[in-house]
């Protein structure tokens, strides 16, 4: 255990156009305020700096315009660090061409993007030098050292057999899916990395959406109205759980894992999380109108289906309602992860809260989430603590799948304002997307959403991916303001990539949780680094690491604004640059 | 048509997935109708043949709708407002046609258009209430509250709107608000399952289980084809840490919930096939499946609708309005199926059943002996004949009829124990002996046989240690207190009076104050005088 005296800021804050005012304000509120931090109005802003920055990703489905059935999923993206410098770098899934018209078109293929992060605020397109471009039908990706050699490798979804590029540690990759044993040939769409066994190696999750073939595709027809199939159109296919054997390849465990003894249903959102605190990964999966499922874990990697038993397979009318993403967090500061949903329009988003590890109640409609989603169709969803509050906020993308929606129902429309919810602190959220800045005015079609900070700036950054559209980074701008805290876990014992970990961060009176998660949103990945904000406290009282392999670590009296690594059973040190 | 009761087209909608949209079409058609019948009564200001035009435009409407074919429909309310341009009644039954198929924005432009009209206070109310619902659905909240609050100020004793509004309420988190409104929707309906299982929702929002668990089973007793109740009383139970209660609560959730599925799956399949009577047969066995006699009716109601010369849809319908006890619709659907199928003889027998249990006897002898005259081999005939005989002292006819009916189903242990009882009657006992010991013989397992005939021969004192035999073996198979009974008295003859005093008191344990058992005993305890045991 190790206390750290002194506090360097990676990073000074960015200058932002409204820097003064918020400075004042904050001078203000430093004197006159109430002390808790959630009574304040946040002055973090979200501002789309993608092209800026170099981004210029644009996502395809094929553009067959026949209306694929497996077109409107889109794609997903993330952040990671794969050159080990500091630094966040983005990774976006395309799709790809579907037909012989199309291919004999279009003169250059669609492929699966890597940026590198420059650090300068900057990201530059290295998927050529990486050999990371999938060209495969692409839906989603994880990430995850599986080799526990010290760097992420990346596994991608398609629709076909699935590619897991193997981090090479010298910035490149190398496709290993078939030796690695993971080239399932279904349709892939969410999937994560946990170590479900605590061996110590990173195990894998992929959920399935539908048996489908081009060849099969049907024509929906509704009113008149030629428009996309939904998911009733197809059966739908089994999801499949990987054991890693720890010499580089992986078994399929589905059935012996308890996986298979629930029915195949549509696989979109997938999610790890130890929601019971009994110190192994459950496994949360959102079905596309059929019940979700919740595998909670033996101990020993073996599953057990529990949502009707938790509550957290329906809706609160006993429904199933077309769950896109999913996100595990401790939004109340409990000690207990939390779960939402984030659903078809005309059904809201769903939260859950974990009651004791036994059971969730349904808070939608009490959190003032549910009357607010209502009217949009979600997809990537994620609890983060945008304005570094203490409070864990929500953030969901929106987009409609039908591109025609305009034809048949005006109460809606096809590009959708994504939405950001501020927690209140006391189990409420208010929709705050319009008071948080310009990037969260845009209407596009996004699916995906990641979350890290890019910039190193202390607060928490938003990619999103949108369908047959160019990517948006949101900067937060303003989320500083307030303190915070990053981890970065390495597991000795456990998986390296400290996958599952959880750290307990208690400042002043406030005691925030969260674990290492990789995975959950919607086909996308999040920054593996653990983010909390701390409001104005002056320093980290205690925090606790309950590694995967049961190990404890702890340590006092740390100065915020910093990133820290730790290191399981060898205490922390500040990040150097 | 949004007269009366129309509004709860809307709430009917509103209830059903995305994904399973059907009009429930018996209740269309009867909300229809009464539109139809005040549309008619209302003084427009056209002439007696345009009111007798736009009368059969409805009606046609009315079908089409009921059958599901919405276009046809949609043109029929056409003509009527191409001949009562200001009918806001057809602009509200405009609403609800394309609310059927979905057409929330057009449904929504019907029902403004009705509102500006000059309708009545009722029109208006349940226009308000359609939009109040559609809006909700949208996710227009402020509209739907605003549209929900006028329908209750115009309709204030309708039960529908108060729960209507409830739903709004909860839906934007005014849980005070919403539990108002469902109390006031109860207190004008008792029996609204909905409004008890919006009360049972409020309450769970606000960690109330113990109320929720109360207000559930309210909702249940009186609609228990509701899976959501279930669920939320899982729910509740779990959070009263009433773990058993909870697990009970998800197993009824999975059964009702696969009925409910089962149901939305053959909806699917009607959109696509609104007019197929076999889907609505098949969907008919699928609400019988969990009792639920009602909707199975409403599916053969459509059935008979659909094909009116159907005789079998009709016939189904007889038998299922008798599964629920409800004769005199059973008793027109069964005529009506003789009415198209002469030859069918079903109707025949169960309208004669229906009326012997009547004690109208010549009916019942008509339709019975009128299924004999197209199948001769009918023994349900046959017995029905039999029975009525009986009961009119005819007991020849009577035993004629049960004799026909046992040569025509030897292996029928009750003929012959019916055919016994009866020749006993007309003591023609040696037949009597013969058909209970063919009865033994078909069924060894039938009490009454072996009670029947222990009793002949105690009676006769014939045979007397058999009966005390043949008295034992009914009572094992049924120790009632008839049977009891029986083999007190056989103890009775044969002079066992300890034993007979035994059997009898047995008997008296049972039925306390039967009077044949108290005099028996009296019997028993006379000759144990007399006979010094």
């Amino acid at each position: 255990m190790v206390s750290i005296s002194s506090a360097t800021l990676l990073k000074p804050p960015k200058q932002t156009s409204n820097s003064l005012h918020a400075f004042t304000f904050i001078l203000v509120c430093t004197l006159f305020c109430p002390s808790s931090a959630n009574t304040l109005q946040s002055n973090a802003g979200f501002i789309n700096i993608a092209a800026d920055a170099g981004i210029d990703f644009e996502h395809t489905d094929g553009k067959s315009e026949l209306r694929l059935f497996n077109e409107y999923l889109g794609a997903g993206g993330g952040f990671f660090d794969y050159n080990n410098d500091g630094h966040l770098d983005i990774y976006l899934v395309n799709g790809a061409l579907q037909t012989d018209q199309r291919k004999h078109i279009q003169s250059s293929i669609p492929t699966n993007a890597l940026y590198r992060n420059n650090g300068d605020g900057t990201f530059s397109n290295v998927t050529s030098s990486t050999g990371a471009g999938d060209t495969g039908y692409g839906v989603g990706a994880a990430v995850g050292d599986y080799d526990n050699d010290g760097d992420l490798d990346l596994y991608v979804t398609n629709f076909g057999a699935n590619a897991f590029y193997r981090n090479n540690g010298d910035a490149t990759f190398e496709e290993v899916s078939l030796n690695a044993g993971v080239a399932n040939l279904q349709w892939g769409t969410s999937c994560a990395f946990a170590d479900v066994n605590n061996d110590g190696y990173l195990d894998l999750y992929v959920s399935n959406y539908a048996d489908y073939a081009i060849e099969r595709d049907k024509r929906c027809v509704i009113r008149g109205i030629w428009q996309y199939c939904g998911p009733g159109t197809y059966p739908p296919d089994t999801d499949v759980l990987y054991h890693n054997n720890g010499d580089g390849t992986f078994s399929d465990v589905s059935n012996t894992s308890g996986v298979l003894n629930v029915p195949a249903y549509h696989g979109l959102g997938v999610v790890f999380g130890d929601y019971d605190n009994d110190g192994d990964q459950d496994v949360y999966v959102a079905n596309d109108q059929d019940a979700n499922f919740l595998f909670r874990n033996r101990g020993d990697g073996a599953f057990d289906e529990v949502a009707l038993a938790t509550g957290v397979g329906y809706s609160d009318m006993g429904k199933e309602e077309a769950g896109m993403g999913t996100a595990f967090g401790d939004y109340d500061n409990d000690g207990m992860l939390d779960l939402t949903v984030s659903n078809f329009q005309n059904e809201t988003n769903t939260l859950y809260h974990n009651r004791s590890g036994e059971y969730f109640t349904d808070e939608t409609i009490t959190s003032g989430i549910g009357e607010v989603t209502y009217s949009y169709l979600g997809w990537g969803i994620s609890f983060f603590d945008y304005d570094n509050d203490g409070y864990k906020d929500v953030f969901v993308a929106n987009g409609h799948v039908l591109d025609n929606i305009a034809e048949i129902d005006r109460s809606t429309t096809y590009p959708q304002q994504n939405l950001l919810f501020r927690n209140l602190g006391d189990g409420t959220f208010a929709d705050v997307t319009n008071q948080a800045g310009s990037g969260l005015e845009l209407r596009k079609v996004s699916r995906g959403a990641a979350f890290g900070d890019y910039d190193n700036d202390g607060d928490i950054d938003i990619l999103i991916t949108n369908w047959n559209q160019t990517a948006d980074l949101l900067r937060n701008d303003g989320g500083n303001q307030n303190n915070w805290v990053q981890f970065r876990a390495v597991g000795v014992n456990s998986n390296r990539s400290a996958i599952g970990a959880r750290i307990k961060v208690t400042s002043g009176i406030l005691s925030q949780y969260a674990e290492v998660q990789c995975g959950g949103s919607y086909l996308s990945f999040n920054d593996l680094r653990v983010h909390f904000g701390l409001g104005k406290s002056e320093k980290v009282d205690f925090i606790e690491i309950r590694w995967p392999s049961g190990k404890i670590d702890s340590a006092d009296n740390l100065p915020v604004n910093q990133l820290y690594v730790v290191t399981e059973g060898h205490g922390l040190s500040q990040y150097q640059d | 048509m949004c007269f009366q009761r129309p509004a709860r087209n809307c709430a009917r909608i509103e209830e059903r997935s995305r994904l399973s949209l059907y009009p429930t079409l018996g209740y269309v058609l009867s909300v229809i109708l009464i539109g139809v019948v005040l549309t008619t009564n209302l003084a427009f200001a056209g002439t007696a043949g345009t009111e007798h035009l736009v009368k059969r435009h409805f009606e046609q409407g009315v079908h089409f709708v009921e059958i599901g074919v919405y276009d046809q429909a949609l043109a029929e309310i056409q003509k009527v407002l191409e001949l009562q341009p200001n009918n806001s009644e057809a602009y509200c039954f405009l609403g609800d046609v394309y609310q059927y198929q979905e057409m929330y924005n057009e449904a929504a432009d019907a029902y403004q258009r009705a509102l500006t009209l000059n309708g009545s206070i009722q029109t208006r109310g349940i226009a308000n209430w359609c939009l109040g619902i559609i809006y909700n659905k949208q996710g227009k909240f402020l509209e739907a509250e605003k549209y929900g609050k006028e329908a209750v100020s115009l309709l204030p004793d309708a039960a529908w709107t108060h729960y209507r509004l409830g739903n709004i309420y909860t839906q934007r988190g005014k849980l005070d608000e919403a539990t108002g409104a469902y109390q006031k929707a109860i207190q004008l309906n008792p029996e609204l399952a909905e409004a008890y299982r919006g009360l049972g929702r409020t309450a769970l929002m606000q960690d109330d289980p113990e109320t929720a668990i109360q207000y559930y089973h309210s909702a249940v007793q009186r609609n228990p084809y509701e899976e959501s109740a279930y669920y939320n009383l899982a729910k509740a139970y779990r959070r009263a840490n009433q773990f058993e209660q909870a697990k009970s609560q998800m197993e009824l959730f999975r059964e009702v919930k696969a009925y409910q599925d089962a149901v939305q799956d053959y909806r699917k399949k009607l959109k696509n096939n609104p007019s197929n009577v076999s889907l609505y047969a098949e969907l008919a066995k699928v609400h019988l499946e969990i009792n639920n006699i009602d909707a199975a009716i409403q599916e053969f109601n459509i059935v008979t609708s659909l094909s009116p010369a159907l005789a079998l849809g009709h016939y189904n319908l007889g038998a299922l309005y008798m599964q629920k006890g409800e004769v005199q619709p059973a008793i027109e659907a069964f005529q009506k199926a003789i009415e198209l199928d002469e030859n069918d003889t079903e109707p025949y027998i169960r309208l004669g059943w229906i009326f012997a249990s009547q004690k109208k006897f010549d009916l019942a002898k008509f339709y019975l002996q009128g299924a004999l005259e197209r199948d001769s081999r009918l023994w349900e005939a046959y017995q029905g004949l039999g029975e009525i005989y009986a009961q009119e002292g005819a007991l020849n006819d009577a035993i004629a009829a049960f004799k026909a009916l046992t040569e025509i189903q030897p292996k029928s242990a009750a003929g012959w124990l019916r055919l016994g009882t009866i020749q006993v009657k007309a003591k023609q006992f040696d037949e009597a002996v013969h058909a209970f010991q063919t009865a033994i013989q078909t069924d060894p397992d039938l009490p009454d046989s072996y009670n029947n005939l222990a009793w002949l021969y105690a009676d006769r004192n014939m045979n007397l240690a058999q009966a005390v035999t043949l008295a034992e073996k009914a009572v094992a198979l049924n120790p009632s207190g008839s049977n009891l009974d029986t083999l007190s008295y056989a103890h009775y003859k044969n002079r066992n009076y300890p034993e007979a005093e035994h059997m009898i008191q047995r008997a008296l344990e049972i039925e306390p104050n039967r009077d044949q058992y108290l005099k028996l005993l009296k019997e028993i305890q006379n000759a144990r005088k007399i006979n010094g045991k």
